[in-house]
């Protein structure tokens, strides 16, 4: 595949600060620099999407007394509770790099497909479900979220080792005590991990090089990485505080460079930009703007029910509106199941909801329409 | 939307449509006039998308952003179906806080299947009037891309700027750009 660039960058970061790991792919962006980024955090996290309010999304209160930080990122997808069990993978792109198809769809279902060659090598059959999660038997294994930053288009995903039930459960913003306990099920239901499918999950050095093989094959032709320095956390004190500088990633950091064969030019020398001064100071630009009180504060789509996406097409929601609370599961996108918090029982209208298309407007108009007729049941 | 629009078309450049060439109206009245394109009718129908041809469309960036100028001197500003369709479900826009507007800089960011692109700005000028039927429901570009207008901008230089060789609105060109589009996103 011919690509307008001479190298892509791989930053191969065996472990680095909560806030740098979001830090780095924006300031990328920003810089217009492609690359390939393997990471895992240092610290557990809570990350929201552009579309979502931080207020509306995270039990604040809940993650500042457990020191878990919470950043609202550029990019799309909902949610996301990140720790050590995970291997974040984000790719920057130029947008007019020709490898770069138009259309979103089209953008994850080509760049996802070295992850799911990743589980697939490992013997899961790993399936995209559209247009960015990855499941394995029906449950999700990689969550995704893409955008434009700068003039690049950014992939971010990630490969769940393992995962803290429990943690998610508890960073996420719960109406009440049912809808917690809900959505402790269905997540147990809807995620799994390469611990859960394998028993023995494999080392995290066989992890990051499928995946380095997967986008390589992707990408262009490769040279195999001749020089990368020792990767943390192996190595000295000072080195691992290096590599886990959030703020200041300065000096050698681990990085190599995969090189495109040109048409013609044999191996090509790729030159080379290693994770420079620049892209560590743009990381501080970002860190100004990204924790910014405004930034962070922004309410992004208001919406008067609680909704946590599982995963694809699986809900879980609580609507308080015409004197109800409805807890619903919507499964494949339909409505698989409905209690009102506020009367015991299964009677009620409620239960006719049970099968229909989740539709949120529908249901608040629904209740309503019935709350002014005076039918309660 | 990820991938560009096609490079820079090459040939002459166009000419503005009588109809819609900027009419000072009065001495020392800045606002600009635009009648309404006139003649123009009909719909351009490419691969099952419907592109209405009483508008322009700007092309750059893979923008797929479609412009009207209405009386009154305004220009309404939406996303077309091809991107309507391509993007998957809208679910939240959001505009930047400045009121101007530059000509192929970003007026805000939309999201969309989980992917966040920005909303390219056609015109130069100030944003007059944002649609907030569609800011609170963005969907409605989905069910109706060319009458879920975004937003509104008085243009500092219509006439200028609609002759950008990114700014498309005859058939053939429109055509022919929608097919290159289309012959992306299958990759």
């Amino acid at each position: 595949m011919s690509c307008e660039v001479d190298f892509l960058l791989l930053l191969d970061i065996p472990r680095m600060r909560w806030d740098a790991t979001q830090l780095v792919y924006h300031a990328l962006g920003r810089l217009g620099i492609e690359a390939l980024v393997l990471t895992r955090t240092i610290e557990p996290y809570v990350c929201v999407g552009f579309s979502q309010g931080i207020s509306a999304e995270v039990d604040i209160e809940y993650c500042r007394r457990n020191r878990i930080g919470v950043f609202r990122r550029e990019i799309g997808g909902g949610t996301v509770f990140i720790d050590k069990n995970q291997l974040l993978v984000q790719l920057v792109l130029r947008r007019d790099n020709p490898a770069v198809p138009a259309g979103q769809n089209n953008f994850f279902r080509k760049f996802l497909s070295p992850i799911l060659e990743v589980y697939r090598g490992l013997g899961l059959e790993a399936e995209l479900r559209p247009p960015c999660d990855v499941l394995v038997k029906g449950r999700k294994i990689s969550g995704t979220g893409g955008g434009e930053v700068g003039e690049c288009a950014v992939l971010a995903t990630n490969l769940l080792v393992d995962f803290n039930i429990d943690r998610m459960t508890r960073v996420l913003r719960c109406p009440g005590v049912e809808f917690r306990r809900a959505l402790r099920n269905s997540l147990e239901r809807n995620i799994t991990t390469l611990r859960a499918e394998l028993g023995t999950p494999p080392p995290w050095s066989v992890l990051r090089r499928l995946v380095r093989e997967g986008y390589a094959n992707l990408l262009g032709a490769l040279e195999e990485p001749g020089s990368a320095p020792p990767l943390a956390p192996g190595g000295t004190g000072t080195e691992r505080r290096k590599y886990r500088g959030g703020g200041r990633m300065r000096g050698a950091i681990p990085f190599y460079q995969i090189r495109r064969r040109k048409s013609g030019e044999g191996d090509g020398a790729a030159g080379g930009s290693p994770l420079t001064e620049a892209i560590a100071e743009e990381m501080e630009r970002v860190r100004m703007e990204l924790f910014s009180k405004k930034w962070l504060g922004d309410q992004g789509a208001k919406k008067s029910f609680r909704e946590v996406k599982v995963r694809e097409l699986n809900y879980l929601v609580q609507f308080d509106c015409a004197g109800t609370e409805l807890l619903l599961e919507v499964v494949e996108g339909r409505i698989a199941s409905v209690k009102n918090l506020r009367r015991a029982g299964p009677e009620g209208w409620w239960s006719g909801l049970v099968g229909l298309d989740y539709c949120p407007e529908e249901i608040i108009n629904i209740a309503t329409r019935i709350a002014g007729n005076g039918s309660g049941r | 939307m990820v991938g560009e629009g096609p490079k820079k078309r090459e040939g002459p450049r166009r000419s503005v449509p009588m109809g819609l060439r900027a009419r000072r109206e009065g001495r020392g009245n800045k606002e600009q006039r635009v009648a309404p394109a006139r003649g123009r009718r009909g719909v351009l129908k490419v691969g099952g998308l419907r592109f209405p041809l009483d508008r322009f469309y700007y092309a750059r960036r893979g923008a797929h952003v479609w412009l009207k100028p209405e009386r009154g001197g305004v220009v309404r500003i939406g996303l077309d179906s091809f991107l309507a369709r391509t993007a998957g479900h809208m679910n939240y826009i959001a505009l930047g806080p400045g009121e101007t507007a530059r000509q192929g800089r970003s007026l805000g960011s939309f999201e969309s299947a989980k992917f966040v692109s920005r909303l390219i700005s056609p015109l130069s000028g100030r944003v007059v009037e944002v649609n907030q039927k569609v800011m609170r429901d963005p969907r409605l570009i989905n069910r109706s891309p060319y009458d879920a207008w975004i937003l509104a901008i008085r243009p500092e230089r219509l006439e200028r700027e609609l002759s950008s060789p990114d700014i498309l609105s005859e058939p053939e060109a429109l055509k022919s750009w929608i097919l290159e589009e289309m012959r992306k996103a299958e990759g």
